[in-house]
């Protein structure tokens, strides 16, 4: 039996993402019972979950108005209580405990690829057709980062915007963000690099099958 | 494949078996029968050498170029 000190570094990747990856699914399904609970259960006003928007610095009012000669404010956000819209607009919470479960799966599947594909380094069988269809479903989930964002952003505004009562009693007017045209291209490239590791995985494969069949 | 294995011809000359020819050579039989059914994607100038000085032949005898259409 190999020794702590021989273990290679895949094997403490794949410790430390098994770990991640167990600790998450007890997160997601945490998450779904405290959801279903905000749901069917009785009212919570001082809910864990809550809906973050962005709040217009003009909406922003110091204390004390002396503090402005050496004071500016900038955007902020705020959160609404689930349980706010819950009682307000339920058919928005069901929709968003939806897309947030969604998230959570996505999320999880992802994870999941990547322990399996570090667990096969540990079993030195990294290039394999099923790790380049790993990578590829990685690349493909780092990719729908920014849509899912975005559509996050879009539900806020068809569920929450004609709930004016929210707005007007809550945080007032928001603005919305578009992530997709904004300047962060992380998940894009992020995902560009993974399907360019896939490419090279499936080369890989291809030359261990080859080597397999070398005489 | 364009080029064909004929090494089950040259046992059969020699009058050995795929089982001696893989112990005289030192490779495994799985490994032989690859390279008897056309499977190999490639050959070792080691595994040649030791084939062809095991069954007293030269490269030739076991591995041929056949015209197809295909190529």
């Amino acid at each position: 039996m190999k020794g702590l000190g021989e273990k290679s570094t895949a094997y403490f990747c794949y410790l430390i993402v098994n770990v991640w990856w167990y600790l998450s699914c007890l997160m997601g399904i945490l998450f779904a019972g405290l959801l279903s609970y905000e749901f069917f259960g009785s009212s919570h006003p001082n809910s864990i979950f809550g809906l973050t928007l962005p709040i217009k610095s003009d909406l922003i009012t110091l204390k004390n108005p002396e503090q402005y000669e050496y004071l500016s404010t900038g955007p902020a956000k705020g959160m609404i209580d689930f349980d706010y819209i819950l009682q307000h607009t339920p058919y928005a919470y069901i929709t968003w405990a939806i897309f947030i479960a969604i998230a959570i799966a996505l999320f999880l599947l992802g994870l999941y690829q990547l322990r399996n594909l570090l667990k096969s380094a540990t079993n030195n069988t990294i290039f394999t057709g099923e790790n380049v269809r790993r990578l590829k479903i990685i690349a493909l989930l780092v990719f729908l980062v920014e849509p899912l964002e975005w559509l996050a952003y879009y539900l806020t505004i068809h569920f929450l915007g004609p709930a004016s009562e929210i707005i007007a009693h809550g945080i007032g007017e928001f603005k919305l963000e578009m992530p997709l045209i904004g300047s962060d291209w992380t998940f894009l490239i992020g995902g560009l690099l993974l399907y360019t590791l896939a490419a090279v995985f499936e080369k890989g494969n291809e030359m261990y099958q080859e080597l397999k069949l070398t005489v | 494949m364009a080029i064909k294995v004929n090494l089950d011809l040259m046992l059969v000359k020699r009058d050995m078996s795929l089982t001696e020819l893989s112990e005289k050579v030192g490779v495994t039989i799985s490994n032989l029968s690859i390279l008897k059914t056309g499977k190999a994607k490639a050959v070792r100038f080691s595994t040649l050498n030791a084939i062809c000085e095991a069954l007293d032949c030269q490269p030739g005898d076991i591995l041929e170029y056949e015209i197809t259409g295909e190529e």
